[in-house]
């Protein structure tokens, strides 16, 4: 288990590459025809690829239903990567655009879709660059799916799937009201796919390669290889490309190894969970083991905590920063989250009140599962997570203990709002 | 008899908080003033709290979903007593078998809820 190079073999350093280059290796995906392409669903399925985004949905099951649909697809391709630790769906886009679009037509040839829009947040203007001429280089000789691209608000929330239909749609980027999810109903309020931009690169691997090829890596639930971001106290932070599967201890060894020490490790980013020392030496990366921790790959993002370090301070930053990121719809969101925040920050900084954990308990019980989208979710999830693996330092905070010690992990500083 | 359940649109409320003044049985406030609603399923002796509540929200963000019906659950219940019923009858015959205990047999339909009638 180790670094392997499948999406990234096309990666030389010298800029995107070209469609003629891209072309030497991938085949033209055939013009989508009236009907769905259900051999195409049926390899990803024998695959068994799952969504890279963060849900780790199997992207088979995905595409059937919404080739099942009455009414025409369209094909949405997730390139809002807002969680800010995170690189490697920009990555992509910047130096692979063409195995991007090769999975997002290869997709809508699938289900049948005749529109294919992918969102790419603002500011990331190197991809959108690379997107863009990547677009106008197949106007000319390929037929194709019309595709564009919709600049996405550079904001958490706006890469949630019913928020990206929003802004597709002419809206501010908000999460709206499930049901209806957007495989019933989404852009111009028809079923749409909607699909991480690794999860299309992934696509256009299996359909080039096989499903056979695609699980020669990975492990037998979870196979195939998933971009990590590597960041915090690592020599190397940066994306990686490495097989499901891959140990914790692996990831940091790849990434040059933690020249301060691991005492925990983030995993999954801002949506994800803490993992002790300890606990993550020898945890492979897989939902399934990360489950039992109840953390997941989640976007791939993976933080390294050194020694040195206080992970109650770092949480309360993480928090504090979700708590801006509000869309700002749901009370229990909007009011809950500052206060996990503010709860976490009095600890840290050893003025928290007597109580103050249950108090915490009692928010995260009252907060969980009650946002109109998943990301307050997320919020508990990584407070519940600190509150045990930091158990002993937060005991010593309680008793005024404050630490003297630099943030380690690199947090915007404000959000775009 | 139908059963009900009242669901919020918590992006479209305003955390006015006259739902859990109308309908307390199955709507009660967070810390910050917001329904959190008991899942539980209710009958129709408690609608009219529920529809109170629906027309007093300000937003209208309540929504009142109706559950599948109940006969088709006593039904089913009729059915599992008497597979029960039959399961048991089985087992009385085993019992008859020569040699098998014979003290065995009575005890089991004697306790059997299948052989009370309802």
């Amino acid at each position: 288990m180790s670094a392997v190079a499948r999406l990234v073999a096309g990666i030389d350093g010298s800029g995107p590459m070209s469609l003629a280059d891209h072309r030497r290796t991938y085949p033209a995906p055939h013009p989508p025809g009236p009907r769905p392409d259900l051999g195409l669903i049926e390899a990803v399925e024998r695959a068994g690829l799952r969504g890279r985004g963060g849900a780790a949905f199997p992207t088979g099951t995905k595409l059937r239903t919404v080739a099942s649909m009455k009414r025409t697809p369209v094909v949405l391709g997730n390139g809002s990567e807002g969680e800010p630790m995170s690189t490697k769906d920009k990555v992509l886009m910047t130096y692979l655009p063409h195995l991007v679009i090769d999975g997002a037509m290869l997709a809508a040839a699938a289900v049948g879709a005749d529109e294919v829009v992918i969102g790419i947040e603002d500011g990331a203007t190197s991809s959108w660059r690379a997107m863009q001429h990547a677009l106008d280089e197949r106007s000319g000789p390929e037929p194709h799916v019309p595709a564009r691209l919709v600049p996405v608000p550079a904001r958490y929330v706006s890469g949630e799937e019913t928020a990206l239909v929003n802004v597709v749609n002419g809206g501010p980027g908000l999460p709206t009201a499930t049901p209806p999810r957007p495989f019933e109903r989404g852009v111009s309020g028809r079923p749409t796919l909607v699909d991480n931009v690794e999860t299309l690169a992934h696509l256009t691997q299996i359909a080039r390669w096989g499903p056979a090829w695609f699980r020669q890596v990975g492990t037998v639930d979870e196979p195939g290889t998933v971009m990590v971001t590597m960041g915090g106290a690592v020599h190397r932070s940066g994306v990686q490309e490495v097989e499901l599967g891959t140990t914790m201890r692996e990831l940091v060894d790849l990434a040059g190894g933690a020249p301060r020490g691991v005492s925990a490790i983030l995993c999954g980013g801002f949506y994800g969970a803490w993992l002790s020392a300890s606990e993550a030496h020898r945890l492979p990366l897989t939902n399934a083991d990360l489950r039992t921790y109840g953390a997941g790959v989640g976007c791939g993002m993976i933080g390294v905590l050194p020694q040195d370090a206080c992970g109650v301070q770092e949480t309360a930053r993480l928090l504090r920063w979700m708590a801006g990121e509000t869309a700002g719809q749901c009370g229990p969101c909007v009011h809950g989250l500052p206060a996990l925040a503010g709860a976490m920050e009095a600890l840290a900084a050893g003025t928290a009140e007597f109580g103050v954990l249950d108090q915490l308990q009692r928010w995260a019980g009252q907060i969980e599962g009650r946002g109109g989208c998943r990301f307050p979710d997320g919020a508990v999830r990584l407070l519940r997570s600190a509150l045990r693996v930091f158990a002993v330092d937060i005991a010593r905070h309680r008793s005024g203990h404050t630490c003297a010690v630099q943030p380690v992990l690199s947090i915007p500083r404000r959000t775009g709002r | 008899m139908s059963e009900y359940r009242i669901e919020v649109d918590i992006i479209a409320c305003d955390g006015r908080g006259v739902c859990a003044e109308r309908f307390p049985e199955r709507i009660h406030l967070d810390d910050w003033g917001y329904p959190i609603i008991d899942p539980t399923p209710f009958g129709r002796s408690l609608l009219p709290h529920a529809k109170g509540a629906m027309a007093a929200c300000p937003v209208l963000a309540l929504r009142l979903e109706r559950l599948s019906a109940r006969p088709r659950r006593v039904r089913s219940a009729i059915v599992e007593r008497w597979r029960h019923r039959s399961n048991v009858g089985a087992r009385a015959d085993r019992g008859k078998r020569p040699g098998y205990s014979r003290g065995f047999a009575p005890a089991t339909t004697s306790t059997s809820p299948g052989r009370r009638r309802p």
